[in-house]
Parts: structure tokens; C-alpha cells; sequence
């Protein structure tokens, strides 16, 4: 039944064209413009020389990636309008960050390439070797499911489903193009990448976003949320809903993390072109940083609405009546509607948007965590002896084998849940200490490396989020942590232990003036 | 329920309308800081300095 419904798609041969020419351009612009690539500030940081709008729009390339829109039509179209708080909390969180400079400031003045170089200028090298091991095993894992998803909705949008080779085809495809270019061109392949990016996708959001309204009419969408899930649908506090308040204080600092700590995002900050424009970047990417989870929110609704309203085996396939059916999985359900509303050419150009989404996305995170083992493990530990066409060396060959990881990953891959939570309590492994060490870092002048590390340490307790870590808690000793409080208890952990160790074992000789001398020489330049 | 429709309906035409005026801004402005980016790579490896002069 899944493969039949799959094939109902508007995908036409001049949609498959712009498909694969559109991927083609950007290997192009890899190539063109890796003769700019001499150093290992041009790869990680564009030469540190990003302006306002290019930072914004990298950061909306990188940060709407395919996953995102994906996963988040996943969770409106089980929970309706209540999903648009996320959405909400997301935009108003960024703009506190950019308008206050919330770390980032900070972290742009000391000049660094990476967070944990911040962790050994502030604390200690092995404070920095364990900080770049917790970030990138977080991010790492992390971004496992990144691929398969994003393949899937290639398959859903163009009905290659039947034949059971297009899932893995489509995963090697995209991954065999990202590796290329990402490792040609650095951070300036990827800027530009993300301006291209930018433009058909934001265009093409909003087109297909007033198509579904068109399709489905503005008061019916509202209507038949409020008839299937009653107030639920729109009350993120009720019970009913799914989330409440202890959810909300999840998504508020997810939505901190995602913008002011996470280290793809806290990358452009610090390729920006000084500390002011990092405020600004922040300030006008709050409205990218709503708009990645609204839209998809409402897509996700716009499908749920499009199957109920419909009806006969459309909603038999996804809500089956008789027990013990399986029901399609609902992460289609997005793509096939987009399929069944957008025209042909308009379909072929959304989907290159995706495809231009996911591609940003892996670049990005592949460059960053790469980096990071290259910068933060590899070359501390090797007495910083690295010349720096080794390090680009060997950061180009983890790229190529985080790639492998994430394809192997996906190939074997059998589970299925909630994949914002999964995300969210991966990436908790690396920020909840981050956050603590941050936060300590940058304005807490008694922060000591044993408080650090032992933060850093703490940060793994989200691990306690992850399904089968569940499931043994709740075998073993009858307790249910659900992953936002997994999280939430992680970061109180990771914040004692950084207070408990930094009063318990106070450095001897504080580099709390790392940050001081900064932000007074910068003061004193105006 | 109809206060937070009414709330949601707001959220998003608002999200659309300035996320629309936004990508054009960006589209627009975005180009002129890619021309800047490479022109201020290309003056670094040539002056040998490892940071672009900051402006603001």
C-alpha cells in the first residue's frame, strides 16, 4: 500500500532535471573556488570575513537543513498548531542572543577558530581535548540519521520508492556529492553554497506554503485541527498536547543551544567579520530561526489535514482501523502531499531546495566536527607540531569518514522515534557541559579547569535520554526519565559540577583575564 | 482554544511576511559580501595578515 501511495507524485522529467543540474552547480562552485583555500582559517573560517547578510543567510542555510523540515513536519502532523511554540520560542530566544551577544560576543573577541580552543585558552589543553572528544561524539552521533532522512524525502517527493534499491542509492548519491565539494572548498565553498541555498529555498518556502493554503483553504486547515485534536491541537500547556511546561523549558534552552552554543552555528559567529556584526547576523537570523520549524510545522499540518479530509485508503494507510495493520510511516506524509499539490517544475525546484538544504547541512557539519577533531584532539595531542597543509589534510580524511559513518549509519538503521528528541538528547551530550562551561568561561571569573572537566564529564548523564538507556532505567529501577528531562537534569548536573569543582579545586593561576584583557583591549579601541 | 488560534494565525502571517522581506535583503546584500569575502581573502594571502581588517 505504501509503494502505491508513493507513486502518486506531479515529479516529471523536467523536475528531474533540475535535480541533478542543481547539485551539479554547487560541485561547481566547490571547485571554483578551492583556489582560494591556503589556510586553515580560510577552510574552518572564511578568512574570518563574513558579512551581516552573507551570515545570515549561511546561517539560515546551514541551520534549515533537510532533517529539520523533515522532522518537524513529523512532529506538527502529530500535534498540530501546539508544535508552533518551538517555532515561536526559537525566534525570540535567537533575538535575545543577538541582541544581548550572549556568549558569542565574547567567544568573536577572543579570535578563536574553535570552541574547545576557547576551553584551553580560558582553562587547560585537557580541558580542550576532552571538550572537543564530548562535541564531536555528540555531534557525530548526532547527525547519524541526518542522511536517511533526508534520502526519504527525496523518495516520498518522487515515488522512487517501489524499487527497494532507490532508499540506499539516493544515500549514496548525496553523500558521494557532499564529500566532494565540502573537501575542495572549506567554509568559502560553504558560505556560498548557502547563499544559493538561501534564495531558491526561502522563495520556494513561502510559494509552496501559500500552494498548500490554496490547496487546502485558510479556515478549513484551522477548522480541521480544531474538530480531530479539540484544544490539544493548539495548546502546548494542556497535557493532552503532548509537551507542557516542563516540554517548554526543554525548547527554550534547545532553542539557547541551538543559536548561542551549538558549534555549526557558533562557527559563523566566529567567521564573522567582527564582534558587532555577530550581533547583528544573530538579530535578523532570529526570523530564520522561527521560520525553519513554522513552515515545516504547517506543512506537516497542511498533510494531516490533506489525509483526514480525504479520507478512504489515503487515511486507512496512515491511521489503520483494523489492529495489528502497520501504519506508513508519517515522515512521508509531508513529501507526498507537497507531491501531490506542487505543479511540475515548481516540484523539481522545491526538491533541489531540500537538496540544496541537505547539502548544506552535511558541509557544515561535516567541515565542523572534522575540524574540531583535527584542531582540538589531533593536534594538541601531537604538541601542536601540525603544519597547516597536514591539517587540512587530515581534516579532509575525517570528513570522508564521518561521511562513511553517517552512510553506514543509515544503512542500518532500523528504529523509529521521535526524532527532534533524538536530536535534542544527542546533542545534550556535548552542550550541556559546554553550556555550563561557557556560561563559567566567559563570566564567572572563579571557573577552574576541575570544574571544567568535571562539567565536561557530567555532560554524558544525557545519555540517560536515549531509548534503550530508558528502557533500562525503567526495567532495572522503575523510573521514567523522559528525554526533556534527561536533558534538563543533565544541565544542572553539568552546572553543579562545574561550581562544586571550581570552589572545591580553584586554579592556582586563573586565566579568568584571558577574557578580561580582551574585552578591555577592545574597549579601549572603541 | 480561540485565543491561541487567533495567536497562531498571527505567528505565522507575521513569520512570513518579515521572513519574506528578509531573503530579499539577504539575496540583495548577500551578493555584494561574497564579492567582499574573496576580495578579502585574496588581500590577506597577499599582505600575509591572518585577519581581514574589522568593520563595522
Amino acid at each position: 500500500m505504501e509503494t502505491n501511495l508513493l507513486n502518486d507524485t506531479n515529479f516529471s522529467t523536467i523536475d528531474w532535471v533540475i535535480v541533478i543540474v542543481y547539485p551539479m552547480i554547487s560541485l561547481g562552485i566547490g571547485i571554483f573556488v578551492s583556489k582560494f583555500i591556503k589556510n586553515m582559517n580560510d577552510f574552518i573560517c572564511a578568512g574570518k570575513g563574513l558579512g551581516t547578510a552573507l551570515g545570515v543567510a549561511t546561517l539560515t542555510g546551514t541551520e534549515l537543513g533537510l532533517i529539520t523540515v523533515m522532522y518537524s513536519s513529523q512532529k506538527a502532523f502529530n500535534g498540530g498548531f501546539a508544535t508552533f511554540h518551538i517555532a515561536l520560542i526559537a525566534g525570540v530566544v535567537t533575538f535575545f542572543v543577538g541582541i544581548s551577544g550572549f556568549f558569542l560576543y565574547r567567544l568573536r573577541e577572543m579570535n578563536v577558530l574553535t570552541i574547545p580552543e576557547f576551553y584551553e585558552r580560558r582553562f587547560d589543553k585537557k580541558t580542550r581535548i576532552l571538550g572537543g572528544i564530548m562535541m564531536a561524539f555528540g555531534g557525530i552521533l548526532n547527525m547519524g540519521l541526518f542522511l536517511k532522512i533526508g534520502s526519504m524525502f527525496i523518495v516520498g517527493i518522487t515515488g522512487l520508492s517501489e524499487s527497494s534499491w532507490a532508499l540506499p542509492a539516493v544515500m549514496i548519491f548525496l553523500i558521494t556529492l557532499v564529500l566532494i565539494y565540502t573537501c575542495l572548498g572549506g567554509m568559502v565553498s560553504v558560505v556560498i553554497a548557502d547563499y544559493v541555498q538561501f534564495i531558491v529555498l526561502s522563495f520556494g518556502m513561502l510559494l509552496a506554503t501559500y500552494l498548500a493554503i490554496n490547496n487546502l483553504g485558510w479556515d478549513n486547515i484551522f477548522n480541521t485541527i480544531a474538530e480531530v485534536k479539540k484544544e490539544a491541537g493548539f495548546n502546548p500547556t494542556i497535557k493532552g498536547s503532548g509537551f507542557g511546561i516542563e516540554y517548554i523549558m526543554f525548547v527554550a534552552f534547545i532553542g539557547l543551544v541551538s543559536c548561542a552554543i551549538w558549534p555549526t552555528s557558533v562557527s559563523r559567529a566566529l567567521a564573522a567579520k567582527s564582534p558587532k556584526t555577530v550581533k547583528r547576523q544573530f538579530s535578523f537570523a532570529s526570523i530564520s530561526y522561527m521560520i525553519r520549524f513554522l513552515l515545516p510545522y504547517f506543512w506537516g499540518i497542511c498533510a494531516f489535514v490533506w489525509i483526514t479530509n480525504e479520507g478512504g485508503h489515503l487515511k486507512e494507510a496512515f491511521f489503520p482501523s483494523v489492529e495489528g495493520v502497520e501504519a506508513v510511516n508519517n515522515l512521508y506524509a509531508m513529501p507526498m502531499y507537497l507531491a501531490h499539490i506542487l505543479p511540475a517544475g515548481l516540484i523539481g525546484l522545491i526538491t533541489a531546495a531540500m537538496l540544496a538544504a541537505f547539502m548544506s547541512t552535511h558541509d557544515s557539519y561535516l567541515l565542523c566536527w572534522s575540524s574540531v577533531l583535527t584542531q582540538d584532539v589531533i593536534a594538541p595531542l601531537m604538541g601542536d607540531k601540525m603544519t597547516p597543509k597536514n591539517r587540512i589534510v587530515i581534516t579532509r580524511v575525517l570528513i570522508v569518514v564521518i561521511g562513511l559513518y553517517v552512510l553506514a549509519w543509515g544503512l542500518l538503521y532500523k528504529g523509529s522515534l521521535d526524532i527532534f528528541d533524538y536530536m535534542g538528547v544527542t546533542g545534550a551530550i556535548y552542550f550541556a557541559g559546554a553550556f555550563a562551561l561557557l556560561l563559567g568561561g566567559l563570566y564567572w571569573k572563579q571557573a577552574s579547569s576541575t570544574g571544567a572537566f568535571l562539567a565536561l564529564l557530567a555532560g554524558s548523564s544525557a545519555i540517560l535520554g536515549l531509548g534503550p538507556v530508558q528502557n533500562l532505567v525503567r526495567e532495572t529501577c522503575n523510573l521514567t526519565i523522559t528525554a526533556p528531562r534527561a536533558t534538563l537534569i543533565s544541565i544542572a548536573l553539568t552546572t553543579l559540577a562545574m561550581v562544586a569543582g571550581s570552589l572545591l579545586f580553584p586554579d592556582k593561576k586563573s586565566k579568568a583575564g584571558a577574557v578580561k584583557e580582551l574585552t578591555d583591549k577592545q574597549a579601549t579601541n572603541g | 482554544m480561540q485565543a491561541w488560534m487567533l495567536l497562531w494565525k498571527i505567528v505565522l502571517i507575521a513569520g512570513m511576511v518579515l521572513f519574506g522581506i528578509m531573503a530579499v535583503w539577504v539575496a540583495i546584500w548577500g551578493a555584494f559580501d561574497i564579492k567582499k569575502l574573496l576580495e578579502s581573502i585574496n588581500t590577506e594571502h597577499e599582505t600575509g595578515t591572518t585577519e581581514p581588517p574589522q568593520e563595522d
